[in-house]
């Protein structure tokens, strides 16, 4: 008898073990595809910004200054940042995403930004 | 044995509160990444509609398109949505800011009205079905009563409203109502006296083309408008390459222009010039024809009108031009984007005003399941 109990017991503990691994599998399936979800999401939103700040700097009159700061971290994920002169290109993790914007001097960088327009667009630090 | 049923009825107990555990902590952090989506989702929709109903960048979409905002001036341009509407999806996807699925139309008096051959645009555009029925822009005519009139008939024939001679500042006056706008040598300086000053002129016709029409001018404008230059100095060139869409301009083919009225100003507005029709004539009244873009305008200019129709093989396919050119779309839309079997979609309504008319602007953004 005691010894059925101990089997049994060792089934259930066998069965509560891959229950476990399943869960945990699936568990971190779903966190990495939404950790990738929030980090494109994340890019996209500071290429956007990025890009409506540029483009805003285009539509008003020459002698327009502004300043405007870019993250060093895009909440929990680290990333980085190219410019040329039209276009942007954000990467973190092995997402690299390109955005199209207004010809520019310059290169934006982490940290405080000033964009002016003369007529042509420029950024500095 | 009474302990072995004890351990059986605690790991059943254990095993049940531990599913309904997990059950519960997997349906709240389920609801709560769907929330999280459908915020995301309604920021993206929000964001694209503002570009969209926004002039964009470049404001005339002479160079590659940055932000694809379909008004022009603050009103709608039915160029960019017929250049929006023959975008690839490489091109969309660059030109507006949203990584969602989406599609846009357009209704005036509650129907969907036809861009082209199309009901709707965006990168998953509806599926459509549609009648055949022609659409025209509004068109208007204007020429001299001591001037040529060859395309007097033509433009009667298609419903133009007709102005004559002093008119012309009601014209211009009047210019938002009209997709298409043909001007039969007008000499406009013909019209200018103390209260319609030259400058007048020029501002009005900026404002004319701003709307957004398609402008065509045969025979001698009279004075410098519409960006353009006219000399006296004749010219010669060669076109390299054009997508012109109305008229035959063949690639290679020399453009003569009569010495009378010459195009000049040329590569910094982009004019594409040629032979109209094909032909090459180097006598004075040769026929030229040049097209560029001012303000949100398609601008196309003929030259002599009699060059143009002498001989009368030249007329058909200016008319023919025409035609192709006033058409606005060939389907009538009959598009049902409520019925999308999408467990989030976010629909937001607009209004632009364009040629008269204000169209709702109804964009869907949704994410596949």
């Amino acid at each position: 008898m005691r010894a059925q109990a101990a089997f049994e017991f060792s089934i259930l503990v066998g069965m509560g073990m891959v229950l476990m691994i399943i869960l945990v599998i699936l568990a971190a399936n779903m966190t990495y595809d939404r950790l990738e979800k929030q980090r494109t999401a994340a890019l996209l939103e500071l290429g956007y910004t990025i890009q409506d700040e540029l483009i805003l700097a285009t539509t008003v009159q020459p002698g327009y200054e502004h300043d405007f700061l870019l993250p060093e971290t895009l909440g929990r994920f680290n990333y980085a940042i190219l410019t040329n002169a039209t276009s942007l290109r954000l990467s973190s993790g092995a997402k690299t995403l390109s955005f199209p914007i207004p010809p520019i001097t310059g290169t934006l960088t982490k940290g405080l930004n000033t964009i002016r327009y003369d007529g042509t667009l420029s950024v500095s630090q | 044995m009474r302990r072995a049923q004890s351990w059986s009825v605690d790991y059943a107990m254990s095993i049940l509160l531990f599913t309904i555990a997990v059950g519960l902590i997997g349906g709240l952090v389920s609801e709560h990444l769907q929330d999280r989506d459908y915020t995301l989702l309604i920021d993206d929709a929000k964001r694209l509609s503002h570009a969209l109903v926004s002039d964009g960048y470049p404001i005339d979409w002479a160079d590659d398109v940055v932000r694809a905002g379909i008004l022009y001036d603050d009103r709608l341009s039915w160029r960019k949505l017929d250049l929006l509407s023959r975008m690839s999806e490489d091109e969309l996807a660059n030109a507006l800011p949203t990584a969602a699925n989406y599609a846009f139309v357009l209704r005036n008096n509650g129907s969907v009205v036809g861009i082209g051959e199309t009901c709707s645009i965006g990168n998953t555009p509806f599926p459509q079905s549609t009648n055949e029925s022609l659409q025209r822009h509004n068109l208007a005519y204007y020429a001299r009563s001591d001037g040529d009139q060859e395309l007097a008939s033509w433009a009667s024939s298609r419903n133009a409203t007709i102005y004559e001679d002093d008119e012309l500042l009601l014209l211009l006056t009047s210019a938002h109502q009209y997709g298409m706008i043909l001007f039969e040598d007008p000499h406009f300086e013909n019209e200018l006296n103390n209260t319609f000053t030259d400058s007048i002129l020029r501002e009005q016709l900026r404002r004319t083309a701003a709307y957004g029409p398609m402008l065509f001018i045969t025979g001698n404008p009279g004075t410098p408008v519409l960006g353009i230059n006219i000399s006296g100095n004749g010219t010669n060139g060669t076109i390299l390459s054009h997508d012109e869409p109305y008229f035959s301009l063949n690639e290679s083919d020399e453009i003569n222009f009569t010495t009378a009225y010459t195009i000049s100003y040329l590569a910094s507005e982009d004019i594409l010039l040629g032979n109209f029709g094909g032909a090459t004539r180097t006598q004075s009244i040769a026929n030229g024809a040049a097209l560029w873009q001012y303000e949100d305008a398609q601008v196309y200019y003929f030259s002599s009108p009699t060059g143009l129709y002498e001989g009368s093989s030249l007329k058909p396919l200016l008319q023919e031009g025409l035609d192709r050119a006033l058409i606005r779309s060939t389907v009538t839309c009959m598009v049902e984007p409520e019925l999308l079997d999408t467990p989030s979609l976010v629909k937001i309504e607009r209004l632009a005003a364009g040629h008269g008319t204000i169209y709702e602007l109804t964009l869907y953004a949704w994410r596949n399941p």
